[in-house]
Order: structure tokens, then sequence, then C-alpha cells
């Protein structure tokens, strides 16, 4: 790790030798612990915060030589895994300056525990790319889905293959998968949706003005007190793929 | 290599096309789109008629029968896909409950008991307020302390305090300007809040339709702020019987006094006033002339600045741009400035459960 600006010293060291904790709870950066230090006040076996550090991922200097701060153990093999640690008391620490000020907990880190009743597991095995999808164990469901979307896009008439004019900057597209739950938890529908990289576009070239369709709340609130004074009735209604419906401008080539 | 001819999601430009191609499809209708917000549109053949609100891709229908809002929703189907959902019984996480044919509750009791259970609070105590007049909250300068926890509370709070909530809009505007680096005094704060919604869960906006006129309240308070010394301005719109339209902020220039506060906060509030009246002039549904929209304020120096034509206060070019402002709204019949003392602002706030400022 380098050390800090106002603690180098022309000519002096530049580096200390740290391994890793884990992550800084309120700054950016890791939280190290220093074994072995040639600069003045910077001691060994104190811990320090610093984003500015390399790590040697194939060296673990602790396997060799355990037990270096003297307060406690920390097991070489787990000193990698950053998560996990944050639960090991860190009570007795001086602070990274050299004044012998005792940092004392602040009273917010509390192990959380779920009981006996909870158990983890992971539901959300939702695919990110096609070719998750194609290799999950739901993939004819998703076929399904990407055909589903695909008739719907070619019956709208959505695009047509064209040669590549000179100079044109294509955007790209991707399939985002979705598992609708019904509200009893199983799974009701498998959506997959075909969408455009909108964050390559950019102002001026592919797009010009831009806003969306909201109206106030303060309006929504005006009609719905009109609509009680007045009587009237209030029902709702919900466009089914929105934005396939408007009839675009500019030129947008896609791959 | 293809070129796109209709939109695909993701794109920049989509939601503005989508609401192009909407409008182009209303108006070719005979659809009448409201000049005050672009996204209320109307349709009216004598005593029948339509009003369409568009939230980008939902649609809620006003009408005054069954049949023209049949005959509106066959339209729109015809010309998108649509799904009807029927009776509008919830929008944007906001209950509604109809009780016959008049009166509209809002209510958000669902979403309050989902933030108390999510962030931890469903079995606190409960108090009568959400903020304490004593606690002056300043700058932390110590370590934050849970800030990101902190600043989810603030977003969920604030959109309670924006859809149904008046009565917390005050404590959620002085706490988010803590949110970058929260300290105890903070939390206190805004478990507060917390404690205080538990108490409240049921509180709802009820708009029973009756007076059918708009009616203004407002006030400011003086140094309110401890740190930068601002005034913080605080209003409220009542239709209906129900609040429709309120705010709580801080000013942005600083006051010498009272009036001067009052003075900027009438003309945030003319702002808002004038926009709500052309809203309501644009509907077909209200009863014409929209009258002038009476704005109750307890300051008797500003009702006399304002109604006189005589200009000699020491301020500064802002504050006076402000009377002027406000002067020429007057003129214009926009606002009537009405005079209620104190008691009676607070008499009425507690009633409605208001408690803004």
């Amino acid at each position: 790790m380098n050390v800090s600006i106002n603690k180098k010293h022309k000519l002096g060291p530049k580096t200390v030798d740290c391994i890793f904790l884990d992550y800084a709870t309120h700054n950016v950066g890791y939280r190290f612990l220093i074994i072995n230090s040639r600069v003045s006040d910077m001691h060994i076996g104190t811990i320090m915060e610093s984003r500015d550090a390399t790590f040697f991922e194939s060296k673990f200097p602790m396997k060799s030589t355990p037990n270096i701060s003297s307060h406690e153990s920390i097991d070489s093999h787990e000193q990698f895994i950053p998560i996990e640690q944050t639960e090991e008391p860190h009570v007795h620490y001086p602070e990274e300056d050299d004044n012998t000020v005792t940092r004392t907990s602040k009273g917010q880190r509390k192990v959380k525990s779920f009981g006996d009743d909870y158990i983890v597991y992971l539901v959300d095995n939702t695919p990110t790319t096609t070719k998750e999808a194609f290799s999950s164990p739901d993939a004819d469901l998703w076929k399904e889905a990407i055909r589903n979307e695909m008739d719907s896009i070619m019956s709208n008439g959505t695009w047509e293959v064209v040669q590549r004019p000179y100079g044109c900057k294509p955007i790209g597209c991707k399939w985002v998968f979705k598992k609708k739950l019904r509200p009893d938890g199983t799974v009701g529908r498998y959506k997959a949706r075909l969408v455009a990289k909108g964050y390559t576009q950019r102002e001026g070239e592919d797009f010009f003005h831009t806003y969306s369709p909201v109206a106030r709340l303060t309006t929504i609130r005006v009609l719905l007190s009109l609509a009680a004074s007045h009587g009237l009735l209030i029902h709702r209604m919900d466009v089914k793929t929105t934005f396939l419906n408007g009839e675009l401008e500019e030129d947008i080539y896609m791959d | 290599m293809c070129k796109l001819n209709k939109f695909l999601y993701g794109l920049k430009q989509a939601p503005k096309q989508w609401h192009e191609k909407f409008d182009r499809t209303l108006t070719s209708v005979g659809f009448v789109v409201n000049e005050a917000d672009k996204c209320v549109y109307y349709r009216f053949g004598g005593v029948e008629g339509v009003i369409l609100c568009l939230y980008v891709d939902d649609i809620l229908i006003f009408g005054t029968s069954l049949d023209v809002i049949k005959e509106v929703k066959d339209f729109l189907s015809n010309n998108f896909g649509m799904k009807d959902l029927g009776e509008a019984y919830v929008i944007l996480n906001i209950k509604l409950l109809r009780e016959g044919i008049g009166g509209v509750t809002l209510v958000q009791s669902h979403y309050v008991e989902k933030i108390l259970s999510h962030f931890g609070y469903s079995d606190c105590q409960s108090t009568p307020t959400p903020y304490h007049p004593n606690v002056l909250l300043r700058e932390n300068r110590r370590i934050a302390r849970d800030q990101l926890r902190f600043s989810q509370i603030i977003g969920s709070l604030m959109y309670l305090a924006s859809a149904t909530r008046p009565d917390i809009s005050f404590a959620v505007s002085k706490l988010s300007r803590f949110v970058s680096n929260p300290g105890n005094i903070h939390w206190q704060a805004l478990e507060r809040v917390m404690r205080y919604l538990k108490g409240t869960v049921s509180y709802d906006i009820h708009y029973t339709g009756y007076p059918k006129v708009l009616e203004g309240y407002y006030d400011a308070n003086w140094i309110s702020d401890a740190d930068v010394l601002k005034a913080t301005s605080g209003y409220v719109f009542l239709l209906g019987g129900g609040a429709v339209s309120w705010k709580s902020c801080k000013q942005t220039m600083l006051m010498k006094s009272t009036m001067e506060a009052e003075l900027t906060t009438l003309d945030t509030v003319g702002a808002e006033a004038k926009w709500l009246r052309e809203l309501l002039m644009d509907l077909p549904v209200v009863e014409k002339p929209v009258p002038a929209i009476s704005m109750n304020c307890d300051n008797p120096t500003v009702i006399t600045k304002v109604n006189s034509s005589k200009d000699n206060m020491k301020s500064t070019r802002h504050v006076k741009r402000c009377l002027k402002t406000v002067r020429k709204l007057r003129n214009s019949r926009v606002i009537a400035l009405d005079y209620v003392i104190r008691l009676r602002i607070w008499q009425i706030n507690s009633q409605r459960d208001y408690h803004v400022m």
C-alpha cells in the first residue's frame, strides 16, 4: 500500500506491506493490517483504511507467520474473503496516527440473526444472457418467450434489413428476461424483451429531444377531487407494449 | 444490420415518441389537450364526456357515464394494444376508495406499513406529532451514522409526503437536508417521523366533493434553519374538501423580516395558484368562470403591502420583484388575499390533519 502524502518523506520509503482485512465501512477503500513498515509513524499491527493499494494476489504472508497481531488470531485462509470478516470484533486497535486513543465500537454493527425459522436459498435464477437462458433448465420456456417477442416485433414491422451505410454507428441490443410471479410466488409467465442499448446513443446524433409523458401528482389529485364533486367514474387502462407504438423520426441502425 | 422503423425499449426517445403518437391519435378524433398539463386530454359533447390522464403507460379515464367510458376504451383498444383494468382501485401505489358515487379517498396505509416493517419500526411507540418544534437540527460535523439507510428511509418518506401525506412534508423536507451526513440527532428526528407514522397509519385524504372552489392557505416562518438562517415556506390548496397541492420548502433567499418571508412565500404560492387555475379553467367539468383563488394568510402587513400601490420598502430587488408579481396576480383576479388569524389556520390544519408548517 502506498504511504499517504502527509507521512511521506522525500527519499523515504513509499510503501508499507499490509494484508487486506475487509472493505472500509465509511469510506471508499479497503482496511489493511500493517505487517511490515519502515515508515516511522506507521506501526506494525495497526489497522488503516486506504484506497491507494496494489494487491499481490499470489502472496500469502500470514501463511508462514501466523499471529503477528497480538490481539487476535486471523485465520490465514480467511483473509482474502472480504465480507465474512465484518463480524470480528475490532475494539482495541490503536488509531492510524500514533496517538493512543482507542477506537470504540460505533454501536451500529450487529450480527443479524434471523432465527432458526429462516432458511436462505437462492430464488432468483433468472438468466441475464441468451446463452444462460438456453442452457438453463427452463430453456424451452425461454425460447418460447423469445419467439413470442420476435413475433410481435416482426408483425409490428419494427425494422428492415439494410446494407450498412457509410460512417454509421449502430447501437447494440440485448435480451432481458424476467419471470413474472403470481401473488403466491409461483412463476406465472416467462417474459423476454428485446431492448436497445440506449446508453450508446448520443445527443444531437441519434436523438435530439427527450421527455416522458408523466402527469403531475397534483393533477391526478385535482382530477380525483373533481371526480368526487361531479360524480365521475374512474377507470384505468394499461398500454401493453407502450414504446413499440411510436414512429421513429431519426435514422437509427442496430446490429 | 437493420434499420429501425419502429421503437424498441431502451431507446432514448421512446417515451417522447409514444406521447407524440398518443397525442396525434387522440387529437385527430376531437380530444383537446389541457394547456396546463399536457398529459390531460378531454372530450365533451354537452354534459357527457371523458377526461383522460396519461402516466407513461397508465391511462386514467374519468367519465360521466359508463357508455362514454366504454366508447373511449374501445377506441383506445383499436389503436393501441391495451389492457382494460376496469374500475381504478390503485394508481401509483395509492389506493382509491369510493363510497357510493360521490366521495373519493386516497389512502396509502399499505405503503406506510411496508416502510415501517421494511426498516424495522413495526413495533415502536407512536408519537402524536412528526416533528418536535424545540429540536434544532444542525449540520453534523462528526462521522455519519448509517448514511445509506437514512437516505433510503428519506426516499421512501418523500414519496409518501408527496403522494398522500402533507402532514409529514415539513419534517421530511427538513430531514432531507441532512441526508449526506446524518448524525444522532437527525436519526432521532427521523425515528420520530416513523413513530408518528406508526400511530397514523390509516390517515388518508378524503374528498367529499364540497366546497367546489379552490382555496389556499400559506404561512412562512422566519429564520427556522440553524445553519444558513433561511426561512421556510409552506402552503396547501384545498379542493373538494381535501388537499390537492402542498409543499414545504426552504426559501432560497435570506430575508430581513417575517413580512418579507411571507411575501416570498406568496410569490411561490402565486405561481402554483396560477397553474392550478389554468388547469381548472381548461377542464370542462369545472363551472365557469373560475373565481379568484382565495389565499388565506395571517400577516396583515403583507395584505396591506399587496393591496396598496405604494412602493416604499427598503428591500432587495428580489423581494420587490416578488411584491410586483403578487400584485399583478391579485390585480388580474387570479388570487385574492384574505386575512385569517393564526388560530384559525391551526384549527383548520388540525381538523383536516394537515401539519404543513
